[in-house]
């Protein structure tokens, strides 16, 4: 493992990490502009409107963002999201990872298995939603169930394609050596996909975080999702800007937090991707 | 010298097409030995049937041997494994690994991954795999191409250097007569596709004037040309 990572996360060649002469600029980095827009234009049209009810000021939802913090609401929530939102990704993964190694090994198994992941990838969560919801009710198995089923293909696929994408040349230099079929599964195919697991729960970070506060919303019991609903349901609009921005923020960081640990491998790992 | 391969009567079709036609040879115990042909006439193909990695054919080939390495084109080496690691696959006797890599002076490299080697290195790093299962014939197969001059002739010394040591029987297949000259004691000459063989030439006597820049190994590259139609 230690040495896919390395070949995964190479290091960059010392020669071209020499620093290079800093220009002088007077402008700020264009995502600060970035921001600075979109703040600006929601201040605005929150003045324009000057109604809270419909779009609360940027200020106003800080503010709100604040107040339940410290009255102890906002957090817990957001754990209980996070929580089930990484117990569906990891579920996901132990039952995609070896579905999509068997879809991309065999193809009578692709065949196979084809038609239902197409079939719960097209599925919409609100049909799922009223299924589960009669059989679990309304709780916490029914958005793990949503988050599962809506990361399931995205994984299965990566890995399938993982599969297909095996070199095999390697596969025949393998043979030629007589090497056992374990040894070549353990040490090409797995080699061969981690490259694309590591694609699949980049992408299904910002997925499940999103699929997680909806399936909370419509049949959760705790969770942003249900503190979204509960807001919407007594009308205070500030309170469920809050709690959005609060899962925008938490996704966002959550997505950098794996890139900044993907980038840190590669400058201290070695391999192709050094290149 | 006992036969280590005997084939008879080898074709080889891909469809309509046929690509080997009735190839009859006998390659000798510690017999290095070179085909030759033009680009795309079936050396590869016949190499691979040689070898046993294609058992779809007709004809009859003998292998008196029971471990054979084979040098690829490319270097095949898995590119997440360290070169430690890449010969570690084939064989887990960390000795042998390691006298493979010596053998070949990759030993210092071997905590390196593939990318971080050169072309030649890589190849090496292909032939201490092929050595590393103790063979008693290695099947070469263009292992020069993707090389300079300069990798070519340091690998191909190297190679000479390690036969005159282990003494196995080596089959080339290349289309660069001046590397058979240099590597081989009998070039074979091969047709344009359907492949057959149509000349031998052994080179046994003149093996010490056979150097790659020798005036010597220019006239016999001249003349091996003439048989290419």
């Amino acid at each position: 493992m230690r040495s896919i990572l390395k070949y995964l996360f190479p290091m960059k060649d010392s020669t071209q990490n020499k620093p290079m002469k800093k220009t002088i600029t007077a402008h700020p980095p264009n995502w600060i502009l970035g921001v600075c827009f979109l703040f600006g234009g929601w201040w605005i049209l929150s003045t324009i409107i000057s109604e809270p009810l419909i779009l609360p000021s940027p200020l106003l939802v800080a503010e709100r963002i604040l107040s339940l913090t410290v009255e102890g609401s906002l957090l817990p929530a957001l754990f209980m999201t996070f929580f089930k939102a990484l117990e569906g990704l990891g579920i996901a993964l132990m039952i995609g990872t070896p579905v999509g190694l068997l879809m991309g090994i065999s193809r009578k198994a692709e065949e196979w298995l084809r038609p239902t992941t197409m079939v719960i990838r097209s599925m919409p969560v609100v049909s799922w939603l009223s299924s589960v919801i009669v059989i679990w009710g309304v709780g916490w198995r029914a958005p793990l169930f949503i988050i599962v089923t809506t990361l399931l293909p995205l994984i299965i696929y990566n890995v399938a394609q993982g599969v297909k994408s095996i070199d095999m040349k390697l596969i025949e230099m393998a043979r030629v050596y007589r090497i056992s079929r374990k040894k070549v599964f353990t040490r090409i195919y797995l080699g061969s996909i981690v490259p694309f697991l590591l694609s699949s729960i980049r992408v299904s970070l910002g997925t499940m975080w999103k699929v997680a506060i909806v399936a909370e919303f419509m049949a959760g019991d705790s969770g942003l999702g249900i503190q979204i609903s509960w807001a919407k349901f007594y009308l205070e609009t500030p309170k469920v800007f809050a709690f959005t921005a609060v899962a925008v923020i938490s996704g966002l960081l959550l997505e950098y937090l794996f890139d900044s640990i993907i980038s840190l491998l590669y400058k201290k790992g070695i391999g192709i991707w050094a290149q | 010298m006992g036969s280590m391969i005997d084939v008879k009567g080898l074709s080889k079709a891909y469809g309509n097409n046929l690509i080997l036609d009735n190839m009859n040879i006998t390659i000798g115990k510690h017999e290095t030995v070179a085909f030759l042909g033009p680009s795309g006439c079936g050396k590869t193909t016949f190499l691979r049937c040689l070898s046993d990695i294609d058992r779809d054919y007709r004809g009859i080939i003998n292998r008196k041997y029971k471990k054979a390495g084979f040098v690829f084109q490319e270097d095949r080496l898995i590119p997440w494994n360290t070169l430690e690691r890449n010969l570690d696959f084939v064989s887990e006797d960390q000795d042998k690994i390691r006298e493979a890599l010596d053998t070949v002076g990759l030993l210092k490299h071997r905590h390196l991954h593939p990318t971080q080697l050169s072309g030649g290195m890589r190849q090496r790093a292909n032939l201490a795999r092929a050595l590393l299962v103790e063979p008693e014939v290695i099947y070469f197969d263009e292992p020069f191409q993707s090389l300079d001059l300069k990798s070519k002739i340091s690998l191909m010394d190297e190679i000479k250097d390690i036969y005159s040591k282990k003494q196995f029987t080596a089959v080339l297949v290349t289309h660069g007569i001046r590397e058979a000259l240099v590597f081989a004691d009998r070039i074979v000459i091969m047709s344009r596709e359907p492949a057959r063989l149509i000349k031998e030439i052994d080179i046994t006597k003149m093996r010490s004037q056979l150097q790659f820049f020798s005036p010597e190994t220019a006239r016999y590259e001249k003349k091996i040309l003439s048989f290419y139609e």
